[in-house]
């Protein structure tokens, strides 16, 4: 299982003191804070993709990922999430290739479609067409990494003829990718059906909703036959502030709570930490209440944090991840690893992936023979088979 | 094979603790009641009272979270073979609490399912309010609102003419939406003068089944739109 922080790099005025830091200092921070991940012990820091402001997530992540992979070492770099609606396929295919090459192999995708309706029109695409958008874009980004000379034609962006991605993906593996989503039942359906991750972002939700969601794509993932329900690939967020002693992470953090552009002005602090996963308090709290996750999301392979939002200052954000190294992710990594059935994979790695890759046993998307997808699939061909016989 | 009764949900907004509104809602649920029993129907009733949603409500509206009393409230409208919506007129529109209800409940939500309007208000004046903003709402959640819709002013509480006109209204309305909930879930009960005598009332399908249909659960992995459906386009 791996651990770690995912930012959507707000430019927050600080609540306490009025003060709000510059594009340019949240930036080189955020660096800073994906360098200290690695340095207290977390396994990934994942960036979003933003095209407007207040947020300076990278337009294009590659650029932030492949910078951070220049200074560290051992860090898996992910997006959380990568824009599949509005970014060409083609320069995914090409921009994340590269950076997989730059980084050898520490990166990895969750797919978003992102919910702001005008960013799409900036990009030539329209809303309403989000599910769709998701569908095809990722199918040709799918086809880009695996086929040379590739004759596309769909309905989102210009035919390709003859098109070969530069550079092929690292040892022919392309990165690991999640499909996010909050609500929408056709992406959790999408990551079954390639055999993908499953990222749920779940800090907004109740846990009833985010269990059933998780719950689709497991059982969907079985019917794809890419292992069983309890092998899918499934990864949740998190949001969490801690101090040493609970009232003191209380009292601090909730100014910034009650003034956080996302749920300010909105629902109680006490409210919000009830009936979704934010925990203020303890680092001993942040235990339970993460290891609690299992008891509905089943074992799982990948846990994120939010934890440098809000306006938080700088130097509060590398305490938090001080305390997230020494005192939460080792318990977490023991703790989650009593009991996980032997069966239940790891988070891929590049390492494993090439593995799968040479010993044959990639995803077939839609079910290899032998799953129910394609028993099914068989099903309904004979049927149609028959019918056409009867017809003529 | 679920259940034999009818469940009617009453959407109700009432604000003051002996509130009119309320009362209106008890008696149109009590009328359909006695409906449903003439024609051989049992009836289910629950109330919603919005009033102990709005800190949620709110909540939602500005982060787009929903609390587990709202998630609840809303699979409960959602499950229901009827809906009757209740609630006080200020401003020639129901009050801004109970529309926000109904916005922020998912789409589709009232697919097949009939609805009730009633409104409460200070005079005749507002009498129309609820038929000219719920009624194109409810629409878009795809409810089947019923033709009659009830007003009550506080004249139809105080005078015993305007007490009898209100409760010839609720029966009107409520034969409809009873008679109407029967015949989309299945019972065959269309036609309620026929069926007034027992004797002759047909045999009862099942409600539920139908009303399971509507709307659906999209997380089931029974029900999902396989992917390669969506591949096609």
């Amino acid at each position: 299982m791996e651990f770690g922080i995912f930012t959507i790099g707000d430019v927050t005025t600080d609540p306490t003191d009025g003060t709000t830091v510059s594009e340019h200092q949240r930036i080189k921070n955020t660096v800073e804070i994906a360098k200290k991940a690695e340095e207290v012990g977390l396994d990934v820091f994942a960036t979003g993709q933003h095209h407007n402001p207040p947020f300076v997530a990278p337009a294009n992540p590659p650029v932030l990922l492949a910078n951070i992979a220049a200074q560290t070492q051992t860090l898996e770099l992910s997006t959380a999430t990568t824009l599949i609606t509005t970014t060409d396929p083609v320069r995914i295919a090409e921009d994340y290739s590269y950076a997989q090459h730059l980084s050898d192999g520490r990166i990895s995708l969750i797919m978003g479609r992102g919910n702001t309706g005008p960013v799409y029109p900036w990009f030539g695409k329209d809303i309403r067409s989000g599910v769709p958008l998701a569908v095809e874009n990722y199918n040709l980004l799918y086809r880009l990494w695996r086929e040379k000379n590739l004759d596309w034609e769909g309905k989102f962006r210009t035919p390709l003829n003859g098109f070969t991605v530069t550079p092929t993906p690292l040892d022919e593996v392309p990165p690991f990718v999640w499909h996010g989503s909050i609500r929408s039942p056709e992406i959790a359906e999408q990551a079954a059906y390639y055999g993908d991750g499953f990222f749920h972002n779940n800090i907004f939700w109740p846990t009833s909703h985010t269990a059933r969601m998780v719950q689709l794509y497991r059982q969907r993932f079985e019917y794809y036959g890419h292992g069983t329900a309890s092998q899918a690939i499934v990864g949740l967020g998190g949001q969490v502030f801690m101090r040493k002693n609970s009232q003191d992470a209380v009292r601090e953090f909730r100014p910034y709570f009650d003034n956080a552009p996302v749920y300010g002005h909105g629902p109680s602090l006490e409210d919000f930490s009830t009936q979704t996963p934010l925990t203020v308090g303890s680092p001993q709290q942040v235990i339970e209440r993460t290891l609690g996750f299992r008891d509905w999301a089943g074992d799982y392979q990948r846990q994120l944090f939010l934890i440098d939002h809000a306006g938080l200052p700088h130097k509060t954000v590398l305490e938090q991840l001080d305390l997230l190294g020494e005192e939460v992710i080792p318990v977490l990594r023991e703790e989650f690893a009593k009991g996980r059935p032997a069966d239940v994979p790891d988070a891929p790695t590049h390492e494993s992936l090439v593995i799968r890759h040479r010993e044959g046993r990639d995803p077939v998307p839609g079910g290899a023979p032998g799953s129910r997808a394609y028993e099914d699939r068989q099903a309904r061909a004979a049927e149609a088979k028959k019918e056409g016989a009867d017809q003529a | 094979m679920s259940t034999q009764t009818m469940k009617i949900v009453a959407v109700n907004t009432s604000l003051s603790e002996d509130s009119t509104t309320l009362k209106l809602t008890e008696r149109i649920l009590a009328t359909a009641a006695s409906v449903g029993e003439s024609v051989g129907t049992e009836v289910d009733t629950e109330i919603i009272n919005v009033r102990s949603l709005a800190t949620a409500l709110t909540d939602m509206t500005l982060t787009g979270f929903r609390s587990e009393a709202l998630e609840a409230a809303f699979t409960t409208v959602a499950n229901a073979d009827a809906i009757v919506s209740v609630a006080p007129v200020y401003k020639a529109a129901p009050v801004g609490l109970h529309t926000l209800f109904w916005q922020l409940i998912d789409d589709r939500t009232l697919a097949r399912t009939p609805v009730l309007i009633a409104s409460t208000g200070g005079t005749a004046r507002h009498s129309l309010a609820g038929d000219a903003v719920l009624r194109p709402m409810l629409a878009y959640l795809k409810g089947i609102v019923v033709p009659t819709t009830v007003f009550a002013a506080t004249d139809d509480w105080g005078s015993v003419e305007g007490g009898r006109a209100l409760n010839a209204r609720i029966r009107q309305a409520a034969e409809e939406l009873v008679s109407l909930t029967a015949s989309l879930t299945g019972l065959g009960v269309d036609d309620l003068a026929e069926a007034d005598d027992p004797e002759s009332a047909p045999a009862r399908s099942v409600f539920g089944a139908v009303s399971g249909e509507r709307g659906g659960d999209e997380f089931d992995p029974e029900r999902i739109t396989p992917f390669a459906q969506l591949l096609e386009g």
